[in-house]
């Protein structure tokens, strides 16, 4: 396996590693730790998981994925869309955080990684090209709505029932109004409105989350100073145990064996998610003729990247869209940019976790209503941009089943939709150029956004 | 799986026969969290006290709070915040106050988790019945003040090995004397129940020094009050601005 990751990483870092590269990969490196360490803590927010794993997930996979990978420049770990997936596959399974959850989250990325890796060795990377985009981003979209609606109940203060259909959350918040506390409602306020401000200040682009988690922290901090934490009673991360080398074993026990039908169901939705976004992304991110996107190397890659998340106590990811164009406008040259954003990220948490673990889950709640919007704001323009008006009637149902059917349905029926196309367009007789063309096409996109 | 790591050396034979399952397994999982807080609760515990410091015997020793006893009488009104609380919302008030810590939000699994424990607990006992031995002794008057100057020389002789000449404790679970910490940075802060001297003093009378509680009322009283005096963490209730928010 190392002697595998060596020969990958001499492929794919060229040796001659000049002051010049050296000095663009450590800068890029920094720009993408700041960027991870809020998304870690979100993500595994909204992926159900303790804080921990968020942050074991955006390190030791990352890297793996960042050598192993087809795109060196392109950044792994914790992904929205993956996060909530997870979610939504093992609430209905056990509480959220408990060791419970946690056992069956490993097992879950265990699954994808699997699933991965077969279809790598299968040669299955080409189909991921020939799938409409409009899977993906349909679920994007769809779960920046549900992102956004299921963060309404937290930013009021009030607690939902784990499990239910995603709208049910706008009647939680509705009806939980006359028991809001006021004070979650403007810690999180406070968050949203840094997120507004920094976004205006083009030096801190890229800190837009941390700007809103910290403001979020400060904002609360001296609430309790002023009002006293009793009174003001806000939930918070709590405190964090990180180790260094957080070993774990994915498994299931035999009187849970009823679990894996739905396990193995949700990891399937979840790895085509996981890769298809990925191949888009290497996709966007490409550049120079060296990287030539290989769609089943970044699958063997994601592949493995899971199966490494689930021995290091962490949760299924992906690439990841926002973070990936930040590294690479950062000025990220070879795989060690990614190598390295993971260890600074590494090292930055053991120095920051008391003030991590003094995050209100309001804060995180308001950055949440930020990444939701995000989502809902640039997918459906970029779809009409790229693919036109049909994509985007397709780019909607999608979205649509999402928030109302559920995520694994949507996908199910995505993948049935874009097979069919797949399979009418050969019959046509038109695959070939097709290719080409989609390729031609998702390399204009640059990575601005 | 990845917890299996426990110490399977101090569980009582009643937890480890637990049945195998998700309830047993709550149930086991409370028991640790109530014991060894640092530890199993580390999410939302902010000192190096455990449940089971001032809930003896695993929160099942009469007249210090046993949780038997304290299970059915919730939800109940209480003084301290003026309305109905309920079993999870005392919980969080303990992690608040004499953890010294962040209150577990209501669905936590740690809150699960205890609740499971203290009900596991009261199993068999009535509901909404003033049980005997419930919370802590309430001792009569004595017809003289409560003397922290008269406590200091009963600390020094009678708590002091156990519980360290400045309060601080002894971490080290070996050693045949580990008291927690009574008062510093690592304790309960000044919003804790055993803040209050006429509580502190109704559990010292019962339960100490520990399994040879031989100390008279006034010297209880006494003792109290020299503790209550001493430097810790302040009150979260106590705002800056506390007093314009309650008008």
């Amino acid at each position: 396996m190392i002697a595998r990751l060596v020969s990958f990483a001499s492929v794919h870092a060229p040796l001659r590693w000049s002051e010049a590269t050296l000095r663009h990969d450590w800068r890029a490196g920094w720009v993408s730790a700041v960027i991870m360490l809020p998304q870690a803590v979100v993500l595994a927010a909204l992926a159900g998981m303790p804080p921990e794993a968020g942050i074991y997930t955006s390190v030791f996979p990352v890297i793996i994925a960042a050598v192993a990978g087809a795109s060196p420049r392109l950044l792994s770990g914790p992904n929205t869309a993956v996060a909530v997936m997870v979610a939504a596959a093992l609430t209905p399974l056990a509480t959220p955080a408990s060791d419970e959850y946690v056992a069956l989250a490993l097992t879950l990325a265990a699954m994808v990684g699997a699933v991965q890796l077969a279809a790598a060795a299968a040669r299955l990377g080409r189909m991921l090209d020939a799938m409409p985009d409009c899977i993906v981003h349909g679920v994007t979209l769809g779960v920046g709505v549900v992102i956004l609606v299921t963060q309404l109940p937290p930013i009021l203060g009030v607690l939902t029932v784990p499990g239910e259909a995603p709208w049910v959350a706008l009647w939680y918040a509705a009806a939980g109004l006359s028991r809001a506390n006021l004070f979650s409602v403007a810690v999180a306020s406070v968050a949203i409105l840094t997120a507004l401000v920094v976004k205006r200040l083009p030096l801190l682009r890229g800190t837009l989350l941390a700007g809103a988690l910290i403001s979020g922290v400060m904002a609360a901090s001296i609430f309790d100073i002023l009002f006293g934490a009793d009174a003001v009673n806000l939930d918070r991360v709590g405190y964090l145990h990180l180790e260094l080398l957080p070993v774990s074993m994915p498994g299931v026990s035999w009187d849970q064996l009823y679990v894996l039908k739905q396990l193995v169901q949700s990891a399937l939705a979840i790895a085509l998610i996981g890769a298809l976004q990925t191949v888009i992304i290497a996709r966007s991110v490409a550049g120079g003729d060296e990287e030539i996107p290989n769609s089943n190397r970044e699958l063997l890659a994601q592949g493995l990247a899971n199966v490494i998340a689930s021995l290091t106590s962490g949760f299924a990811g992906s690439g990841s869209f926002n973070r990936s164009a930040a590294h690479v406008q950062a000025g990220a040259r070879t795989c060690w940019a990614a190598v390295l954003s993971a260890l600074i990220l590494f090292g930055l948490v053991f120095a920051l976790g008391p003030v991590v673990g003094q995050i209100p889950t309001a804060a995180m709640a308001g950055a949440l209503v930020w990444v939701g919007w995000g989502l809902i704001r640039s997918t459906p323009l970029h779809v009409m941009r790229r693919n036109g008006v049909r994509s985007l009637v397709a780019t909607l149902a999608m979205a649509l089943l999402v928030v109302f059917a559920g995520l694994e349905t949507a996908v199910f029926w995505g993948c049935v939709g874009g097979i069919a196309v797949l399979v009418w367009r050969r019959a046509a007789g038109h695959s070939s150029e097709m290719r080409t063309r989609r390729f031609a096409r998702g390399k204009l996109a640059t990575p601005g956004k | 799986m990845v917890t299996c790591a426990f110490p399977a050396t101090t569980e009582p034979a009643e937890v480890v026969d637990l049945p195998p399952d998700k309830y047993g397994d709550l149930v086991r999982q409370g028991y640790r969290i109530f014991t060894n807080t640092p530890e199993y609760g580390r999410r939302y515990a902010g000192n190096v006290l455990s449940c089971s410091n001032c809930h003896l015997d695993t929160g099942r020793r009469p007249n210090a709070a046993p949780m038997w006893a304290a299970w059915g009488m919730y939800p109940a009104y209480l003084a301290k915040n003026d309305r109905v609380n309920t079993f999870e919302e005392r919980v969080q008030q303990c992690f608040r106050f004499s953890l010294n810590g962040i209150a577990p939000p209501l669905d936590s699994h740690e809150m699960r988790a205890l609740v499971a424990y203290s009900q596991w607990l009261a199993r068999g006992r009535p509901v909404g019945v003033e049980l005997p031995g419930r919370g802590f002794l309430t001792i009569a008057r004595t017809g003289s003040d409560p003397n922290p100057q008269r406590g200091r020389p009963i600390y020094a002789t009678r708590c002091a090995t156990c519980h360290g000449i400045d309060g601080e404790g002894h971490k080290d679970a070996a050693a045949p004397s580990n008291g927690p910490p009574l008062w510093g940075m690592h304790s309960f802060n000044k919003g804790a129940g055993l803040n209050r001297i006429d509580l502190l003093a109704g559990f010292l009378k019962a339960n100490m020094p520990l399994d040879n509680p031989d100390l008279t009322d006034q010297e209880a009283l006494d003792l109290a009050a020299w503790i209550a005096l001493q430097e810790r963490w302040p009150d979260p209730r106590k705002g800056l601005l506390k007093g314009w928010l309650e008008k």
